[in-house]
C-alpha cells in the first residue's frame, strides 16, 4: 500500500506547480476570457462586431502601427547593441564575467520612476545632453527630445536592455568554446566561425530577448505617460484610457484583443525572420 | 628529410610563468601511428595543442613535413583535431558537421557530397547520414568527429584521449578501427592517451612523458615496455617488481646484490656510463617473466623463495602477490599520482611483494597454488632489465 506521503512525492512536480497554475488561471486565463467575451458580447445587442467597427479608423491605425514599429525597433535596437557587449563579457572578460553582469543589471536596482525621472533631465531642453552638445558646438541651438517619440524611444531602450542581455547571457555561458576551436581546424577564419557557429548557436538567446523586449515595449505604458503626457500616443496609454478614463469597457476590449492579435501576427513574422536567418547562416 | 612529420626544436611553453613544456626536442615519423603517453598534467595535450596551432609557443620552432609552421594560424595548418569531448557542431547534422571544412573550402557541392558520404562509409556511419547529433550514441558522435577530420585529408591528425569517454567493448572496436583507419589512409596520427593500454595497442612508436614533462623515452611499443629505460617507464607502461640494490662487476660480467635476498644474475651492458662497480641501481622484472611453481625448477638463472600473500583472478590470467623474506625489495603498486613521482618512489613504497603473472593455459592446473603455500620464483637473466634511474 502506498502511504500518501509517497503519493505526494511521487508527483511533487505536479503540487509544486499548482500554485502558479491556479494563479495563472485566476489573473490570466479568466480576465483574458472575461475580455474576449466582452468584446464581442453586449447585453443590450447581445453578440456584436459593432465594438470593433469603431476601431476601424485611421487614428487607431496610426497608434497600432506607432506601439509596432516601437517595439519591433526597440528589440532590435537593444539586440544590436546587447550582443556584442555580451559576447565580449562571455568570450573575453573571463574574471571580470560577474562583475560586468552585475553593472549592466544595475538599472533594475534602482527605482524605475526614479530612473526614468534622471532621464527626464538628461533629456529636457537645459539638460544635460543640450548641454554638453551645445558645448562641443555639434548643436547651435537646443534640440527638443524631451516630449517626443525620441524620449520614449531612449528611455524605453534603456529600461528594457537587461530583458536582452540577460537571456544572451545565459546562452552564451552554455555555449562550448571548444566549437570555436573545431571550426578554426576545420579552416575556417574568425569571421566565418563566427557567423557559421557562434552565431547560429546564441541566436536562440537573441530571439527569447528579442520577444521579450518587443512583448513587453508594445504594451508599454509607463514611459510614454511619463516622457509626453497624456495623449493617447501608444496602445499601452489608449488602454488605459478606455478602461480608466472614458471607462469604454467594450471598446476598450475590443482594442485589447486587436492589439494582442496584432502583436501576434508581428511575432510570428519576426519569427520566421529568425528562422529564415538560422537558415540563411548555415 | 621527408620521413619526419613533425619536428620540434627546442620547443618551450609557458602558460603565465608557469613551465609546462621546457625545451624539447621530438621528432614524430611521417605515416605512422605515434603515441604520446603520460600521466594527465604532463603536457601531452599542450603538445598535441602546439601541433594543431591552438597554443603559441613561447620559444622553439615546429615543424611540419619540414616546413615551418611556428607562425601559421590553426586554420592554414595541414592538421586536423579530434576533440576529445568531441566538439561536434550541434546545430548541424552528421552530414554537414563532417562537410563542414570542405565548405570552407569552398569545394563544388558534389564533390563535398561525394567525399563526405565515402568518409562516412569508411567509419560506418552511412546509415546516420543525415541524423542530427543529438541522436547519435558517444561511439556514432566519437566516428563522426573522425570523419570530420579525415574528410580534410590533413597531413597529420591529431587525437586527443578520444576514446576517454567511452566503454571498455566500444573503446577496444574503436582501436581496432582506428587502426585499420591509419594503415588504410596512411595519415601520421598522433594519439594523445594517459591509457598505456590504449597506447601500446595502436601505436607503432610512442613516447613516454614524466609527471614534470619530459620525455622520459621514445620507440616502439615493443621497445618501450620490454627495455623501459627508467622507473618512470617501467611503472606506467604495465606492471613491474622492482628490486633496488648496488651493482657488482667483473671484467666479464655484473650481478646486483640485494640486501636480504641472494645476489642476482644480471644482464648488464657495460658500455652504459650509469653501469660501474658499486653504483645503486634499481632492476625491472614483469611479473609475467617470473615462473611460479610449488616444485623446484633447474635451468633458471634467478631463483627466490616466497609465501602466497593473495591471489587475484583475472580470467585469462591469475596474479599471485608472493612475498619474499626481504625488506628492499620493491614492488609496484598500483599507480597513483603519488608514487609517479620519482623521488617519493624511491623513498618509500618498500615492500616485499613480488607481482607475478601466471597465464591460465588449461582449465585445471596440476600443480594448485593455494594463499599461504611457500613457492619458488624463478627468471631468466635476459628478461630483467636493468633501470638507468
Amino acid at each position: 500500500m502506498r502511504t500518501i506521503k509517497e503519493a505526494i512525492v511521487d508527483r511533487i512536480d505536479y503540487f509544486l506547480s499548482l500554485p502558479a497554475f491556479i494563479w495563472q488561471v485566476l489573473f490570466l486565463w479568466i480576465p483574458l476570457t472575461i475580455i474576449i467575451v466582452a468584446s464581442f458580447y453586449s447585453r443590450s445587442a447581445g453578440l456584436t462586431f459593432s465594438f470593433y467597427r469603431e476601431l476601424f479608423t485611421g487614428a487607431h491605425a496610426r497608434i497600432l502601427m506607432r506601439s509596432l514599429v516601437l517595439a519591433f525597433c526597440n528589440a532590435l535596437a537593444c539586440l544590436i547593441v546587447s550582443y556584442p557587449i555580451v559576447y565580449f563579457i562571455s568570450f573575453r572578460a573571463s574574471r571580470w564575467k560577474g562583475l560586468l553582469v552585475f553593472l549592466l543589471t544595475l538599472p533594475f536596482w534602482v527605482n524605475f520612476l526614479v530612473h526614468a525621472y534622471s532621464w527626464f533631465f538628461i533629456l529636457e531642453r537645459n539638460g544635460l545632453l543640450n548641454k554638453v552638445l551645445l558645448s562641443l558646438h555639434v548643436i547651435s541651438d537646443p534640440i527638443h527630445i524631451i516630449n517626443s517619440l525620441k524620449a520614449v524611444a531612449i528611455v524605453m531602450f534603456h529600461a528594457y536592455l537587461p530583458y536582452m542581455i540577460l537571456p544572451l547571457y545565459i546562452i552564451f555561458e552554455k555555449f562550448d568554446l571548444r566549437l570555436i576551436e573545431a571550426s578554426m581546424d576545420l579552416g575556417a577564419n574568425r569571421r566565418e566561425t563566427f557567423w557559421r557557429v557562434t552565431f547560429p548557436l546564441t541566436l536562440s538567446g537573441a530571439k527569447l530577448g528579442f520577444f521579450l523586449v518587443m512583448g513587453m515595449s508594445f504594451g508599454e505604458y509607463v514611459i510614454p505617460q511619463l516622457m509626453i503626457g497624456d495623449k493617447t500616443f501608444f496602445v499601452g496609454t489608449l488602454i488605459s484610457e478606455y478602461f480608466i478614463l472614458s471607462r469604454q469597457f467594450a471598446v476598450g476590449s475590443a482594442f485589447t484583443c486587436l492589439s494582442a492579435l496584432v502583436l501576434f501576427v508581428l511575432t510570428l513574422f519576426v519569427f520566421i525572420g529568425f528562422r529564415a536567418l538560422k537558415k540563411g547562416v548555415r | 628529410m621527408m620521413d619526419e612529420a613533425i619536428r620540434f626544436e627546442h620547443v618551450s611553453k609557458y602558460y603565465g610563468s608557469e613551465l609546462v613544456i621546457s625545451d624539447l626536442n621530438l621528432s614524430i615519423p611521417s605515416g605512422k601511428f605515434f603515441a604520446l603517453l603520460g600521466p594527465s598534467g604532463c603536457g601531452k595535450t599542450t603538445i598535441l595543442r602546439l601541433i594543431g596551432g591552438f597554443e603559441h609557443l613561447t620559444s622553439g620552432k615546429i615543424f611540419l613535413e619540414g616546413k615551418d609552421v611556428t607562425n601559421v594560424p590553426v586554420n592554414k595548418r595541414r592538421t586536423n583535431t579530434v576533440f576529445q569531448q568531441y566538439a561536434l557542431f550541434p546545430h548541424l547534422n552528421v552530414f554537414e558537421n563532417v562537410a563542414y571544412g570542405l565548405m570552407i573550402k569552398g569545394l563544388p557541392k558534389a564533390q563535398i557530397k561525394e567525399r563526405v558520404l565515402k568518409v562516412l562509409h569508411k567509419v560506418h556511419l552511412e546509415r546516420q547520414v543525415y541524423k542530427s547529433i543529438s541522436q547519435l550514441s558517444g561511439g556514432q558522435q566519437q566516428r563522426v568527429a573522425i570523419a570530420r577530420a579525415i574528410v580534410n585529408e590533413p597531413k597529420v591528425l591529431l587525437l586527443d584521449e578520444p576514446l576517454a569517454a567511452l566503454d571498455r567493448k566500444l573503446k577496444e572496436d574503436l582501436l581496432f578501427e582506428l587502426i585499420e583507419l591509419q594503415y588504410e589512409l596512411k595519415t601520421t596520427f598522433v594519439y594523445v592517451t594517459h591509457d598505456q593500454v590504449e597506447a601500446l595497442a595502436v601505436s607503432d612508436r610512442m613516447a613516454i612523458m614524466s609527471p614534470d614533462g619530459e620525455i622520459e623515452q621514445l620507440g616502439s611499443p615493443k621497445e618501450v615496455y620490454e627495455f623501459p629505460r627508467t622507473a618512470f617507464v617501467a611503472q606506467f607502461v604495465g606492471k613491474t617488481n622492482l628490486f633496488k640494490g648496488v651493482l657488482s662487476c667483473t671484467e666479464t660480467e655484473c650481478s646486483l646484490v640485494v640486501p636480504g635476498i641472494d645476489a642476482q644474475h644480471i644482464f648488464a651492458d657495460r658500455s652504459k656510463s650509469w653501469v660501474y662497480d658499486g653504483n645503486e641501481v634499481l632492476l625491472s622484472v614483469r611479473p609475467e617473466k617470473i615462473e611460479i611453481e610449488k616444485r623446484e625448477l633447474e635451468g633458471f638463472s634467478n631463483h627466490l623463495k616466497g609465501k602466497v600473500d593473495s591471489i587475484i583472478y583475472h580470467g585469462r590470467a591469475t596474479e599471485y602477490l608472493v612475498e619474499i623474506g626481504n625488506r628492499s625489495t620493491m614492488s609496484t603498486p598500483p599507480l597513483s599520482r603519488s608514487n609517479l613521482n620519482r623521488s617519493h618512489l624511491n623513498r618509500s613504497s618498500m615492500s616485499r611483494i613480488v607481482n607475478v603473472f601466471e597465464q591460465n593455459e588449461e582449465h585445471f592446473e596440476r600443480d594448485i597454488i593455494a594463499e599461504g603455500d611457500t613457492v619458488n620464483l624463478y627468471w631468466q637473466k635476459d628478461n630483467a632489465v636493468l633501470l638507468e634511474k
